[in-house]
């Protein structure tokens, strides 16, 4: 059950709020949480389309009798039954290329949100609880990162070792050590409110070192913010990883992904417009879908929108 | 305020030397420059190789090639380049090409944003109000490029119905000359028109965002119940109570953006095929070209840095309550 850590992590807060819950009915939290995400409209919608999405992308891919990397012998054709998003000159299906840099896109920026706010959560955490000088420090390292522009430092690592089979695994871990600086920020405002909170304290004399006071009752309580940190992450993430592409410093061919799929197709415009409307259609969709959804995590997560 | 603004800039001298630093150590830890050069066919002669290596300083410890750069710095020499790049001077040049870009986007971007909060505050859950919530995440959730490469299209488009070019898809309006004041004003805008567009759509969606609650949190604060109680037109209460306020933590997301859109700014002109910063660093690292891509960058934080320092003077101007005085 993946409800159970989280669950009394959050009795946590239930207690140090002072709404002890009552013996026989336990406080599911999770449950409120969900039942709240559900009644936002446009979040349930964004969720399904994203799973669509995913389904289209990491299980069409097998199953559309064309590959994104065998050309077919129908040269530059619009959108039909036999190629529902067309060809390019080469002949190249453009669904099986949109399938397989969907799936290259999503990977990327799922491994860039897992990476990112991993290593921000605990950085932030440490700074926040420690505090001092150690705080000092790791924030101007955050502050030092951020002065300079992702997209270009991002563009010269990623370009440093090319192409090949986990050529997208390298731009996922480059993105992801640029971008975690933004959950360390967050993560150590959160925490800084709680520190000297009564359950830290309590945790403290009983005998807790500083390890296990923010592995199991600091980070559990920022979990909120930290997934709405996350989905705004993986949305900056995909359009990073796109706009990579897109310069030619991200996924390269044979490979492919959303950026370079409009990239390759920005000669043909006119020509040939459905290659640069459908990868952008997807990029959009996909963007948008995680926006949604974060907006609806946020107001479900919020307590002060609880209250109301 | 002055002393404020001198301890700002002090601070930024030993951040941009540690920034530097650091920049240094991971560029040239991340590959060997010469690379390229190696795997040329057919492959250039040994002598060709060392005398590059040593141009490049590749023969010398890491400390000693910082210095020699960071010393450099100082004299206007930006270090040495693989194709015989004036790094200074081309710098200098692409950036008053592509400042004019970010100044007009951001903007641009700033004005669109305060225009959009207003109307999303004051008609607070209206349709006018939705619309513009869901254009902005749409212009969020929008690529630059793909955004960029449509407006190309509309334009291409435009051209064609007008009969005459107003507007310009590519390059920055370099060797392009008009003969009347008219013409240039026109050729000026239609050079400028579409990546500034491009470039502020993205940045404007996240700020109205951000404008649109500071806003509404300012209209229920007790000094508009205040201004509203004395009698004082909506119109002044809003744009001269409500909005001065908000504009003040719209300014930290603005300054907080400030790397992100410089980063979009590269995509932009490569799109519009502008010879400016954006042109520079994307063929810097093409060719592996180390010290332009430093250059770059450390014009690039630099930049930065003075932005967020801007906003936090604008920041004190705006909001009273705010003094950097002590």
């Amino acid at each position: 059950m993946p409800s159970s850590t989280p669950a009394s992590a959050m009795s946590d807060r239930a207690v140090e709020i002072g709404q002890a819950p009552a013996q026989e009915q336990v406080y599911r939290p999770w449950r409120a949480i969900a039942r709240k995400f559900f009644s936002y409209k446009a979040s349930v919608v964004s969720l399904v389309i994203l799973i669509l999405i995913v389904l289209f992308a990491f299980a069409g891919g097998p199953l559309w009798k064309y590959s994104y990397a065998v050309s077919t012998s129908d040269l530059s054709a619009p959108p039909s039954w036999e190629h529902p998003f067309g060809t390019d000159h080469l002949g190249y299906d453009l669904m099986a290329g949109v399938m397989r840099g969907t799936q290259r896109s999503l990977s990327i920026a799922g491994t860039v949100a897992v990476l990112a706010t991993l290593i921000g959560s605990i950085w932030g955490a440490v700074a926040g609880y420690v505090g001092g000088w150690a705080d000092s420090l790791l924030m101007r390292i955050v502050d030092l990162i951020m002065i300079f522009p992702l997209l270009a430092v991002a563009a010269f690592l990623a370009r440093q070792s090319q192409g090949g089979e986990h050529g997208w695994l390298l731009v996922a871990l480059v993105l992801a050590t640029l971008s975690w600086t933004v959950l360390a920020r967050v993560v150590r405002s959160v925490v800084l409110s709680l520190r000297t909170r009564e359950f830290v304290i309590a945790a403290k004399i009983a005998g807790a070192g500083p390890v296990r006071i923010i592995f199991r009752h600091l980070l559990p309580n920022t979990v909120g913010p930290i997934i709405v940190a996350a989905t705004v992450l993986v949305a900056s993430a995909i359009l990073s990883e796109t706009a990579l592409s897109y310069l030619g410093f991200g996924v390269q061919p044979p490979d492919t992904s959303l950026g370079l799929l409009i990239n390759q197709a920005q000669g043909a415009i006119s020509t040939r417009p459905w290659l640069f409307y459908f990868p952008g259609l997807f990029i959009i969709l996909i963007a948008l879908c995680v926006a949604f959804i974060g907006d609806g995590l946020r107001a479900a997560l919020d307590p002060k929108q609880q209250r109301k | 305020m002055l002393a404020y603004l001198v301890r700002r800039l002090l601070v930024m001298i030993p951040m941009m030397l540690i920034a530097s630093f650091l920049m240094f150590v991971v560029i040239s830890f991340s590959g060997d420059p010469l690379a390229g050069l190696k795997t040329m066919q057919p492959p250039p002669p040994p002598e060709v190789l060392h005398a590059m290596a040593v141009k490049l300083r590749l023969d010398q410890p890491l400390l000693d090639r910082y210095w020699m750069w960071l010393s450099g710095l100082f004299v206007g020499d930006f270090g040495p380049s693989i194709h015989n790049i004036d790094i200074g001077a081309e710098l200098v040049k692409r950036l008053g090409v592509s400042l004019r870009l970010l100044a007009l986007g951001i903007v641009l971007a700033f004005l669109m944003a305060v225009a959009a909060s207003v109307i999303g505050a004051v008609l607070q859950f209206s349709w006018a109000d939705h619309i513009i919530s869901f254009v902005a995440v749409a212009m969020i959730s929008m690529p630059v490029f793909w955004l960029a490469l449509q407006l190309k299209r509309l334009a291409i488009s435009i051209n064609q119905e007008l009969g005459f070019r107003l507007l310009y898809t590519s390059g920055d309006g370099a060797g392009m000359t008009a003969s009347t004041p008219w013409d240039r004003v026109l050729l000026l805008i239609g050079v400028l028109a579409l990546p500034t567009i491009a470039l502020s759509m993205q940045a404007c969606g996240k700020w109205s965002r951000y404008g649109r609650v500071a806003l509404i949190d300012a209209l229920n604060s007790e000094y508009v119940k205040l201004a509203r109680a004395k009698g004082l037109s909506e119109t002044r209460v809003v744009l001269a109570h409500g909005l001065r306020t908000s504009l003040a933590p719209m300014l930290t997301v603005v300054a907080a953006g400030g790397a992100v859109i410089l980063g979009e700014s590269v995509v932009t002109e490569t799109v519009f095929q502008w010879r400016g910063m954006g042109d520079l660093l994307v063929t810097g690292i093409q060719n592996n070209d180390v010290y332009v891509v430093l250059g770059w960058l450390l014009v690039a934080g630099l930049i930065i840095m003075v932005f967020n320092l801007i906003a936090d003077i604008l920041y004190a101007v705006l909001d009273p309550r705010i003094r950097y005085e002590r």
